[in-house]
């Protein structure tokens, strides 16, 4: 009779304590290379740990809060756009949420139309802006002025692209794009302005038609084109700033840990990517007659200038 | 804080309103503005199928792009080459001078059927149809991509567009700037040259290629060629919306050419023929605005086959010691054309959703073929031609296309080429499409206008002494009556189309029927032959076949995570042959082998780090009916090619070195396209050995 009530007992506590485990749930917009490669980030950053939690994870379209019971302390990371906009609000009420691989204009969205979880953190694609602006001023020490060629969606980068600059006493012209003047008249004024130009996110010059007009100029003018991708490395930009699915997955498992281990997290709500990568052409180096650091020293330059 | 925007000072109040327009714009959407792909998709791929740029999930067609890398991991060494990575594809060489590229159907050596264009440029050869591939003052190294269109597309591209379109695009020279010197060794006499400057002077741009190729061809075939090429493309900025282009190029080079065009060697020995073929063209073009532009475009094109030789004595009959010999004849299968090219094309858009490019031109054709090809005849066709294409986005969803070509031909009278589809996106990254085709193609000179034929005079021999003359002979072998009318093909295509949202997976699928009929062929002819004709017989060019072709095409391109990319190809052709009498009645329908029932390619491209690179290429063709047959029908057996190919860059302070190699072909020899005829003087089959080939490349 006492052991049975000493194996009922152990049991309830098995139970108990089973039930108040608090999970760690990875919900992903699509079943990608991309996401699998963020996954295998956020898994590789936690592997680290002592004791490492178990991470489930599935796709946003298969989540059902009625199958998925949430405890308190739980972490739910929400990797994407279409996950953020799909996962349930009100089931997330005392659990942790990451919302993570979301572009800055994105999350504005999301926020103004009332669709993200009430106690939330934030880790974005974008780089910030000043980033770009050492970049520039690393790998081009003798520029002088930079131009932003901006549409709709990359004009809120503007203020801050501009207090950056103003920091570094670069002068900074920002033009927008507009699709009632001529593509090549407003790529014209960029750069014959400025010492190299900018682009960063937008719908409207991700085109084959714009970009060959942006690296066509850039070449013309023998003045460097500065992007946000490795495509715009490939495709003739000059340097890129950009952080892959992986370094976001890090960045990601390093927040969740915080949660996970009450821990406060000093980068605040919104978190820019804290990891990245430098891309360099060097065959448009040459054609410009441009002699850069390499990508590994540019970047060990701008990590030590964030560290400062 | 100070914020220069165009020179003007802006002031908190008004960034404050900028921010909160932009606000109030993201609020209206809806959707968010951007997603987490546009910072890791490739760049959208564009094409002008239609003559406006269009996003390949838009396409009317389904259309292969073969990008730089897929050129440079093919490990090809000639244009040809890359196509066998197109399904549907047949690439065969005739000899090691003279290849072809064929879409599903596959006649001959001279591939009629297809269109090939350089930056706009017809180089289709008016004299007897297809491609002087060897002798295009082109290198691979020139090319920025290739677009293939599978299908009919003389709704744009005119007549000649008929099975399909091949758009070469060379790169724009303000990429190409310096030096780079480069060169190819390998076995098969491999030996190749190009020297390639870049450079520019104000608004200026320039890239000049100058090369030299040699290559002893296939094993036991007299087929050597040795080709020096020169060419430029420049274009000048002459303001903010005019700019000007100008392209030259010349190749010329001697050949090999070995007997084969008779039974009768003596009549047909080895001999050296000359080739050359130089371009000049210009194009202005003006930019209206977004998407608008105007442009008037001129060239001109040479291209001459310098073709002559004597016969030997050949003994024709001996009785009682006398023997009767053809004395030595000289042959003349020399041919030159020269075509001359006006057109205007402007791109507009009509209205929100509607846009259109529609054009207008003239052209001239002079053809003139020496004395055993066309009786030294000078045959001009003149064509004036118009046309326009529109595309319609009706819905987000629904796109609209349709297109027409009409063609006035002096020497075939006016034809229409229409073209009407439509493109449904399921999703933003899939669609479905379906289009009607119809095109036509017109006879070559050659089809419209030979006399390829023999003649000559005779003598008695007694004991190797002349002992007295013998009558002349003559046998005329083809003859164009000029009576020929054009090939019409009308196809049905249905296709689906995706893209994965990052850009990095591509798929695409297409059905298709298309019904061929008036195919030019010869037909054995005893009415109205020249008397002295010494077998009473010739055949004539008329429109004697007719097929149908049915099948469905796969195409994937896919780039994963380690930056490696796969592109897989695969086409199911089933052809049939509908044979007619002499009225065009149908008599019978069946299978024919002139197009392989299956073929697949695939290419898989790597890159590590330290600038090594590696392409892996496997191609499998079908059984499929050989060229030029001799006796009856011969079919082809499957063949299988392994390409590998593997690549070190390095890149120093001032200059970068390209080392490369590639072997081909590691399969073993296979059967060539063209099938020798069994009293050649080289008895062996032609054949596809393996070879390899070491690159060495400098830029600076």
């Amino acid at each position: 009779m006492r052991r049975a009530g000493v194996i009922w007992i152990v049991l309830f506590g098995l139970v108990f304590c089973t039930t108040a485990q608090a999970r760690l749930l990875l919900l992903v917009s699509h079943e990608t290379p991309l996401y699998q490669s963020f996954e295998q980030g956020f898994k590789t950053s936690l592997d680290s740990l002592d004791k490492a939690p178990k991470v489930e994870s599935m796709l946003a379209d298969d989540y059902r809060p009625e199958h998925q019971e949430l405890e308190p302390g739980s972490v739910v990371v929400v990797a994407g756009v279409e996950a953020a906009k799909k996962v349930p609000l009100s089931e997330f009420e005392g659990v942790s949420v990451i919302y993570t691989m979301l572009p800055l204009s994105s999350y504005d969205w999301l926020r103004d139309n009332k669709m993200l979880a009430k106690d939330h953190k934030v880790v974005l694609i974008d780089q910030p802006a000043y980033r770009f602006i050492n970049l520039a001023q690393v790998a081009l020490p003798d520029l002088e002025s930079l131009g932003y060629l901006y549409g709709d969606a990359s004009a809120e980068y503007v203020p801050q692209l501009a207090k950056a600059a103003t920091v570094h006493k670069i002068d900074f012209h920002a033009i927008a794009l507009n699709r009632d003047r001529r593509l090549v008249t407003m790529l014209q004024e960029a750069y014959s302005a400025n010492d190299a130009v900018l682009v960063l996110p937008d719908p409207y010059l991700f085109n084959r038609r714009v970009l060959q007009g942006l690296l066509l100029a850039s070449l013309r003018a023998k003045k460097p084109l500065i992007g946000y991708s490795e495509s715009y490395i490939d495709a003739g930009a000059l340097l890129a700033l950009y952080s892959s699915p992986e370094q976001l997955g890090r960045q990601s498992a390093e927040v969740a840990v915080c949660y996970l281990q009450d821990r406060p997290d000093d980068a605040g709500v919104v978190s820019y990517a804290r990891y990245f990568s430098v891309g360099v052409n060097n065959t448009i180096a040459r054609q410009m007659r441009i002699s850069l650091p390499k990508p590994a020293e540019i970047q060990a330059r701008l990590q030590a200038l964030e560290s400062d | 804080m100070k914020l220069v925007v165009r020179g003007r000072r802006f002031h908190r109040s008004v960034l404050s309103t900028l921010i909160l327009s932009c606000s109030s714009q993201l609020l209206a959407q809806d959707n968010p503005p951007l997603t987490e792909e546009a910072y890791w998709q490739d760049v959208p791929t564009v094409i002008s199928v239609t003559r406006m740029s269009q996003p390949v999930i838009d396409s009317p067609v389904a259309v292969t792009v073969i990008d730089r890398r897929m050129i440079e991991a093919s490990g090809a060494r000639e244009i040809p080459e890359l196509f066998r990575l197109v399904p549907g594809f047949v690439v065969g060489y005739h000899d090691g001078h003279t290849p072809s590229v064929s879409y599903h159907l596959t006649i001959d050596r001279y591939a009629r059927q297809m269109q090939v264009l350089i930056d706009g440029r017809s180089v289709y050869t008016t004299a007897i149809g297809g491609i002087p591939w060897a002798t295009l003052p082109i290198t691979l190294d020139d090319i920025e991509r290739i677009e293939v269109v599978r299908g009919p597309n003389s709704a744009s591209y005119g007549a000649n567009s008929f099975l399909g379109v091949i758009n070469i695009i060379t790169r724009h020279p303000v990429l190409d700037k310096g030096t780079s010197v480069k060169t190819n060794l390998g076995n098969e006499g491999v030996r190749e040259v190009f020297v390639r400057h870049g450079g520019g002077s104000g608004k200026l741009d320039y890239r000049v290629t100058a090369g030299f190729i040699e290559d002893d061809g296939l094993r036991h075939r007299f087929d050597y060629k040795r080709t020096r090429l020169v060419s430029m493309r420049a274009g000048y900025s002459i303001n903010s919306t005019d700019v000007l282009s100008f392209e030259g190029g010349v190749g010329t080079g001697p050949r090999g050419v070995e007997n084969r065009s008779s039974d009768i060697h003596e009549l047909s020995p080895d001999r050296e023929k000359t080739v050359l073929n130089h371009h000049q063209q210009i194009k202005w073009e003006r930019t209206l605005g977004a998407g608008e532009s105007l442009s008037v475009q001129f060239y001109h094109i040479f291209q001459r086959n310098f073709e002559t030789y004597t016969t030997e004595p050949l003994t024709l009959a001996s009785s009682g010691g006398i023997d009767w010999v053809v004395d030595p004849i000289f042959i003349d299968f020399s041919r030159h054309t020269d075509r001359y090219d006006l057109e205007m094309q402007h791109n507009v858009n009509l209205a929100e959703s509607l846009r259109a490019a529609w054009g207008l031109g003239l052209r001239e054709d002079q053809v003139w073929g020496g004395e055993n090809l066309m009786n030294n005849q000078d045959v001009h066709n003149n064509l004036k031609f118009g046309f326009m294409n529109m595309e319609w986005a009706a819905s987000r969803a629904w796109l609209f296309n349709a297109g027409t070509m009409i063609e006035d031909y002096s020497t075939t009278g006016t034809e229409i080429s229409p073209r009407i589809g439509t493109n449904y996106r399921v999703t933003p990254n899939q669609s479905v499409r379906l289009t009607y085709s119809k095109a036509v193609r017109t006879p070559s000179m050659f089809e419209y206008a030979a006399n390829y034929h023999y003649g000559g005079s005779t003598s008695y021999y007694n004991g190797g002494t002349r002992i007295g003359a013998g009558p002349d002979v003559y046998n005329q072998e083809w003859v164009g009556t000029r009576q020929a009318k054009v090939e019409e093909i009308k196809s049905y295509e249905l296709g689906y189309h995706y893209i994965a949202l990052n850009g990095k997976a591509e798929f695409d699928v297409k059905w298709y029927n298309d019904d061929l009929d008036n195919i030019i062929g010869l037909s054995n002819n005893t009415v109205n032959v020249p008397a002295n004709d010494i077998d009473g017989m010739n055949q004539l060019f008329r429109n004697r076949d007719s097929y149908v072709e049915k099948g469905v095409e796969l195409e994937t391109k896919i780039t994963f995570v380690d930056k490696s990319s796969l592109y897989f190809g695969y086409a199911y052709t089933n052809l049939d042959e509908r044979q007619k009498d002499a009225n065009g009645d149908l008599i019978t329908v069946r299978s024919s082998t002139r197009a392989p029932k299956n073929s697949f390619s695939l290419l898989y491209m790597m890159g590590f780090d330290s600038g090594y690179s590696a392409g892996i290429g496997y191609y499998f063709t079908d059984r499929v009916q050989g060229w030029e047959t001799a006796s009856g029908d011969h079919v082809r057996d499957q063949v299988r090619r392994l390409d590998l190919r593997v690549a070190r860059d390095i890149n120093l302070d001032h200059y970068d070195i390209e080392l490369a190699l590639v072997a081909r072909n590691v399969l073993g020899s296979y059967e060539e396209m063209e099938i020798l005829r069994p009293r050649s003087n080289y008895p062996y089959l032609n054949m596809t050995d393996s070879s390899a080939y070491l690159t060495v490349k400098v830029s600076m």
